[in-house]
């Protein structure tokens, strides 16, 4: 009698990837996936080798976090990107094992997973716990430099790949963040940024971030260009993180209205039928220039498109949720100056009832005005 | 072909004090904080860029990172 079982990749997995459990059993087997205390997952099989994949199963047991950006720590916990949970196995037999694993919210490339396997390695030990690398979930690049637009400050999914992590701001002047390593932190680059301004008298915007191992990544913070209208689009990356990217120019509305769904009422004064209709469903799509992107923000549009979940941002004072989609992306592959991408913006709610965006300052306390303004009537 | 991949930073000030008291020479500015000097310097428009005007700029290289560092 016997009962062995592991789960590939060890330690730790992204849960948009494969995550394999492999099973050999002299008898038939059963087992439990638990997070948390509470059972997620029940399976079984007969006696001998097989494997499942559960990495659809673990995602259920995340969820990305969205900060809002008021955040005033330097270091936040998104506790929902990273999830330890157990996995117990029996068999008729009365053999047991446990397994104890850690899932991640996110994925990368069918590419980028064949060209690590084939190098022995995991995104893990390649990049993510890799203390002298870019460990940051970001996708706006994968150098040891990454560039942040002033208007697209977000925080920084990580997780840490060591006990201390110090954040370098100009000579001599830094911070020093502790950590345990395997947790999933975010680094807050604006309260970051906040806290070197008021503790130390700077304003900086380049941020060297320095392990044991020595320096990691820099992140700079770009200028935006002084623009009349400006949107964005916050969106769920490929690691699971929300990013911002900023579109600029004016936007063109347009609808894509559905048939319309006539049919006849009969009328008795006439004696006859009179068209009448259901109100018609239509679903607004928003035109959008990207404004110049390099060669490589390229990568990180491409995230943005196949993301999930995309808000536009500053549209009518609300977040609207939306579908993206690229007009061409022709020119990508031989970019050889800036470029700007139309972009289509599809809202993912449909209409049928149309009333103006209900602002908040309009249903508030009336207020008074007169050419004698005073602050005691309001 | 060679590609241009310089690094401009947003706008750093390495005496924040000074910087301010320049701020609240500007008009309307007299009673600015430092909160409001924040929130001025790191959001962009026109203002923000007449003030930087009148600041020294004083430019770090550093192979292809420029910090643009403002007296």
């Amino acid at each position: 009698m016997s009962l062995t079982a592991s789960i590939s990749p060890r330690t730790m997995a992204l849960c948009g990837n494969p995550v394999r459990l492999d099973i050999t059993s002299t008898t038939p087997v059963s087992y439990l996936i638990k997070s948390g205390g509470n059972t997620i997952f029940e399976g079984s099989g007969e006696a001998g080798t097989f494997f499942v994949f559960i990495d659809e199963i673990l995602a259920s047991i995340l969820s990305p976090t969205r900060y809002s950006g008021l955040e005033t720590d330097i270091l936040l916990i998104p506790a929902g990107n990273l999830k330890a949970y157990t996995i117990e196995l029996s068999n008729t037999g009365g053999d047991t094992q446990n397994l104890s694993h850690i899932a991640v919210l996110g994925g990368i490339s069918k590419r980028a997973m064949r060209h690590l396997k084939s190098g022995g390695s995991n995104i893990f030990t390649f990049k993510l716990m890799n203390a002298s690398g870019n460990f940051l979930m970001t996708t706006r690049s994968a150098t040891r430099i990454i560039k942040i637009r002033e208007t697209e400050l977000r925080s920084i999914p990580f997780v840490a790949p060591a006990d201390q992590i110090t954040i370098q701001a100009a000579n001599g002047i830094n911070k020093v963040l502790t950590t345990t390593i395997g947790t999933c932190y975010a680094l807050n680059i604006e309260a970051l940024r906040k806290a070197f301004f008021t503790d130390n008298n700077i304003l900086s915007n380049q941020f060297d971030i320095v392990t044991a191992a020595g320096n990691a990544v820099s992140i700079y913070i770009v200028p935006s260009e002084t623009e009349k209208e400006r949107y964005f689009l916050e969106f769920l990356n490929s690691y699971g993180a929300y990013e911002r990217i900023e579109v600029t120019g004016k936007p063109s509305l347009d609808q894509e209205t559905a048939n319309e769904n006539a049919f006849g009422v009969y009328d008795s004064d006439i004696n006859d039928y009179v068209e009448t209709r259901e109100r018609v469903v239509s679903t607004d799509t928003l035109t959008v220039e990207t404004g110049f992107k390099g060669e490589d923000e390229l990568m990180f549009l491409l995230d943005m498109l196949s993301s999930d979940d995309i808000q536009l941002i500053g549209y009518e004072d609300r977040e609207i949720k939306v579908n993206a989609s690229a007009e061409s992306l022709a020119f990508a592959k031989n970019m050889t100056e800036p470029q700007t991408v139309t972009l289509k913006l599809k809202f993912a709610d449909s209409e049928k009832h149309f009333t103006q965006a209900l602002l908040g300052s309009d249903f508030d306390d009336p207020r008074i005005h007169s050419q004698e303004f005073e602050m005691t009537f309001n | 072909m060679e590609k241009n991949k310089s690094i401009l930073t947003a706008p750093e000030f390495h005496n924040v004090p000074a910087s301010i008291d320049k701020f609240r020479a500007l008009p309307g500015k007299e009673a600015a904080t430092s909160s409001e000097f924040y929130a001025f310097i790191t959001t962009p428009s026109v203002e923000r860029d007449q003030f930087l005007a009148k600041c020294e700029c004083v430019p770090e290289v550093n192979n292809n990172i420029i910090r643009q560092k403002f007296l």
